[in-house]
């Protein structure tokens, strides 16, 4: 099996994070919303975490 | 079930999805979804329409009306207000599309992403209109297009869903592209525009998603344009390498394709566990896409140029319950789809409609009702509120009318320019639909005018041949071909290919055979090229030739069901009847209202003795064109000579007798102009004549006259004409009109010049044939002219005109051209045999 096969095979754990994955996309409305509630809950927290070293600094 | 057959219809389109990409995945497990689903259901191929343009043919399935009836003409349309141009919009759409019908029909009803379905329309769901996924690009921030959702409520769940390019990760494009790492993007865009095919998918797809979750469904249509992109961006990477294609780029790229499929199998993976078993599953493409040698190498710089990498026919898989398992639907096209689903809602279908519903898909008979029309049912349909529906084009004439008028400025000349071209290119479009409606008339009005105003682009010209020689209008297509050839445009080799075609009608077989030869030369790619030439190559009877020319045309494409068909004809004449059945019927599956293909198969199957089977193929044939007098012959001839069921036969004879018109052969002219002779070589060639041979030879005819009596009184009494049927009679010039119309006739109508013929009969009533009786040589011109121009408008009859002097100097030209004429297996040496040299004796110096 060629790599990029294996990739798409293997969306179907439907693992979350920012990066996202065509199986999050194939999940339709479900997927598409919880990965890009992921990119806000990074961006958030990154934000924070940003915020809390300038504070601390 | 209660009242409906279906409990819910979901309808996915996948655009220009094609079977010859699906296979190969199919067969290496890599499309699992789709696998089950054709195996739990029904599936074939599904003809296109003309022109292959997608918001005509998507219209064309939503409606089952094609696009002189339904008005959506291109991809763009006049913008009235702006005086520019604009996408397609669904305002333009003139009738009723199924989800209308089914929300005046009190159903659940949802759309998403359907082309042209913008502005959504207000129908009994949801509708997402094919603006909403459309990506603006760079790093802008989206808003959602006004208009774009219904109800307007529910536009924040859908912004949600849609998905800029800029957004697609690294993790969903190496699916794709795995060494998309190597792309130097500052030189190389394609990754950008995968992205955007991807970001385009899946935003229809998780609006789709949203509402089989979220709301109550009968019937929900969902459009993805998205493999048609995936292909007009990167086919020209599948493998086979192309010629031109840069290494480099198609080791990155090749596999994008095949992702693409797959990406859409496991799209639609979720799409059928959302639907339910019960749901019926319609899933079809409104093209095919060339995949393999078909594949243009450069597309012509010409409007519209890229459908000319669509395929005929793209794919049609039906799964539900009711639908018959594990079966293969023939002969459908994109009209069939919206009667299919009125049928499955137990809705009537519209006799207004263009399409049929697929019956045989079906596992339990059902019987679909009919009425004139849905446009006349009134009720609260969906669609948007008479003022919003506007005719562009008419709008855009109104408008050119009030700057003419005085009360609008002129648009700037770029905005002129560009509405005027797609004003042309809709034109261009309505004559290709209705050419492809057998509207002749209407599409030669269209072209006459297009190909006058633009003298210089020979494909106005060139369409305008193609619906010449499209209801044989031989004469008009001669006069511009001549006038084409003399430009000397582009397209030479295709005006070639037409001069052959003209000259096979012209009865010049073997002029034809040189001048498609030479076409074949430059435009070898052409199949119909190779399918004509087979045909000529069947013609004059040379079947090997024939058979390496439809050969041919199957090698560029294997999907061609006329030269699958031809090749089944070249095959029996060699008596390769296994050979010739395997191709006929492979021909009637690809296309199966193909009524000779059926007649073919019969022939060939009489021929291994199948009676039964040959029977059945006869019928079929005569289901489609009940006037189709030689298979009812060949049933005769079953049920006769080898079933023994003459009570079989019988009703068949009478049905022949009763309601088709037999052919009757004449010839004609004035006498002395040769129609003795012309009796005498159909006689000699096997045509059997009806003569009474009361009128004896004499010195002036000294082969007989070959004449029955009782056509001198044929103005008085036509009783008798049923005994010349399938016979050759003489009929002077003066007496055709008198001939009834219950015949079909071929007329070999002879021409002689006139003082020959005067002299002849001068001579022949004993008078002094130096005198030139100036009287009656102006009548007989007058007669004659009047008695051609009557033929002209006769339905029932086919003139070919014979001059006597050829026919005597160059026997063997006009015997092939009057055999190609009459198109009978006649003897074709006895036929120049009997031309006798020394019977021209009244010549003009």
């Amino acid at each position: 099996m060629k790599k990029e096969d294996s990739k798409i095979k293997a969306e179907k754990t439907y693992i979350v994070d920012a990066e996202g994955s065509l199986g999050l996309l194939a999940l339709g409305y479900k997927g598409v919303k919880a990965w890009k509630d992921k990119i806000k809950e990074v961006k958030n927290k990154s934000q924070n975490t940003n915020a809390n070293e300038s504070q601390n600094s | 079930m209660n009242r409906k057959t279906a409990k819910k219809v979901l309808l996915i389109g996948w655009d220009a999805a094609d079977w010859k990409i699906i296979n190969p995945l199919l067969d290496a497990g890599l499309m699992p979804t789709l696998e089950k689903l054709i195996n739990r259901g029904a599936m074939g191929n599904i003809a296109t329409l003309d022109p292959p343009l997608s918001p005509i043919l998507w219209t064309s399935i939503g409606t089952g009306k094609t696009a002189d009836k339904h008005g959506i003409l291109n991809f763009v349309e006049p913008d009235a207000s702006t005086n520019d141009i604009k996408p397609v919009s669904v305002t333009s759409r003139k009738v009723k599309a199924i989800w209308n019908i089914l929300t005046q029909e009190g159903y659940k009803t949802h759309l998403v992403g359907w082309w042209p379905s913008h502005p959504a329309e207000p129908i009994n769901g949801v509708a997402v209109s094919n603006m909403f996924h459309k990506p603006i690009g760079g790093k802008k921030e989206w808003k959602m297009p006004p208009g774009a959702i219904h109800p307007k409520e529910l536009e924040s769940i859908f912004a949600d869903c849609h998905i800029e390019p800029h957004e697609i990760t690294a993790s969903m494009i190496l699916p794709f592209v795995p060494n998309a790492a190597k792309v130097d993007q500052e030189k190389d865009k394609t990754l950008g525009k995968l992205a955007s095919d991807i970001a385009g998918a899946a935003s229809i797809h998780a609006a789709a998603t949203w509402i089989l979750e979220n709301k109550e469904w009968d019937f929900c249509g969902v459009y993805l344009d998205s493999i048609d992109h995936f292909c007009h961006g990167f086919m020209k990477y599948f493998p086979p390498q192309m010629e031109g294609v840069p290494d480099e780029y198609f080791e990155l790229y090749k596999d994008v394709i095949n992702g693409a499929y797959r990406f859409h199998d496991m799209m639609l993976e979720r799409l059928l566990n959302l639907a339910g078993d019960d749901a019926t599953i319609i899933l079809l493409s409104d093209h095919g896409f060339h995949s393999d040698h078909l594949r243009p190498k450069k597309l012509p710089n010409e409007p519209i140029a890229a459908a000319l990498e669509h395929s005929p026919y793209g794919i049609l898989c039906i799964a539900g319950p009711n639908i018959k398992k594990d079966e293969r639907i023939l002969g459908a096209t994109l009209l069939d789809i919206t009667p299919t689903i009125l049928t499955l809602f137990n809705l009537p279908i519209g006799k207004d409609m263009d399409g049929k519903p697929l019956l045989q898909i079906f596992e339990n008979k059902i019987a679909p009702t009919y009425i004139d029309s849905w446009e006349s049912i009134q009720g609260e349909c969906g669609m948007h509120p008479k003022d919003l529906q506007v005719d562009p084009w008419a709008a855009q004439e109104a408008m050119k009318q009030l700057v003419e008028l005085g009360y609008v400025e002129a648009p700037g000349e770029n905005k002129q320019v560009r509405v005027n071209k797609i004003t042309i290119e809709a034109d261009m479009n309505l004559a290709k639909v209705l050419a492809s409606n057998n509207k002749i008339p209407q599409a030669i009005e269209i072209l006459k005018r297009l190909y006058t105003e633009n003298p210089n682009e020979a494909r106005f010209g060139l369409q305008l041949a193609l619906c010449y020689q499209t209801i044989k209008n031989f004469k008009d297509l001669r006069i511009i071909i001549d006038e084409l050839k003399a430009k000397k445009l582009n397209n030479m080799p295709r005006i070639e290919y037409l001069d052959g075609i003209v000259l096979l009608a012209e009865n010049k077989p073997k002029k034809a055979l040189a001048a498609l030869k030479s076409a074949e030369n430059k435009i070898g790619h052409m199949y119909s090229l190779h399918i004509s030439l087979g045909h000529v190559y069947l013609k004059i009877k040379k079947w090997e030739d024939a058979e390496n020319s439809f050969r041919k045309a199957l090698q560029i494409d294997i999907n061609n069901a006329h030269a699958l068909h031809g090749l089944g004809i070249s095959l029996i004449r060699q008596e390769k009847y296994e050979e010739a059945i395997d191709s006929l019927l492979e021909a009637i599956g690809l296309l199966f209202y193909f009524p000779e293909a059926h007649y073919h198969l019969g022939e060939a199957l009489y021929n291994i003795k199948q009676y039964e089977r040959a029977i059945e193929a006869f019928n079929v044939a005569i289901t489609m064109n009940p006037g189709y007098k030689k298979a009812h012959e060949w049933l005769i001839k079953i049920y006769e000579n080898h079933l023994h069921l003459p009570e079989k036969s019988e009703p068949i004879k009478k049905f022949i007798m009763e309601k088709i018109k037999g052919t009757i052969y004449v010839v004609s002219g004035l006498p002395r102009s040769g129609t003795s002779m012309m009796m005498q070589v159909l006689k000699n060639g096997g045509l059997e004549i009806l003569t009474d041979n009361l009128r004896k030879e004499d010195d002036n005819n000294p082969k007989g006259y070959l004449e029955f009596e009782k056509t001198k009184k044929l103005a008085q009494d036509n009783s008798w004409i049923n005994e010349a049927n399938d016979k050759v009679i003489k009929v002077i010039a003066q007496l055709l009109q008198f001939l009834p119309d219950s015949f079909n006739y071929k007329i070999i109508f002879m021409e002689r010049e006139m003082t020959e013929v005067l002299k002849s009969q001068q001579k022949m009533l004993g008078r002094d044939a130096s005198i030139y009786p100036t009287a009656i040589a102006e009548t007989f011109s007058k007669q004659l002219e009047t008695t051609k121009n009557w033929i002209k408008g006769q339905p029932n009859m086919d003139v070919m005109y014979v001059n006597y002097k050829e026919m005597i100097e160059q026997p063997e030209q006009m015997v092939e051209s009057i055999n190609n004429f009459l198109d009978l297996d006649l003897d074709f040496d006895k036929m120049v045999k009997s031309v006798d040299l020394n019977l021209y004796r009244n010549k003009t110096i």
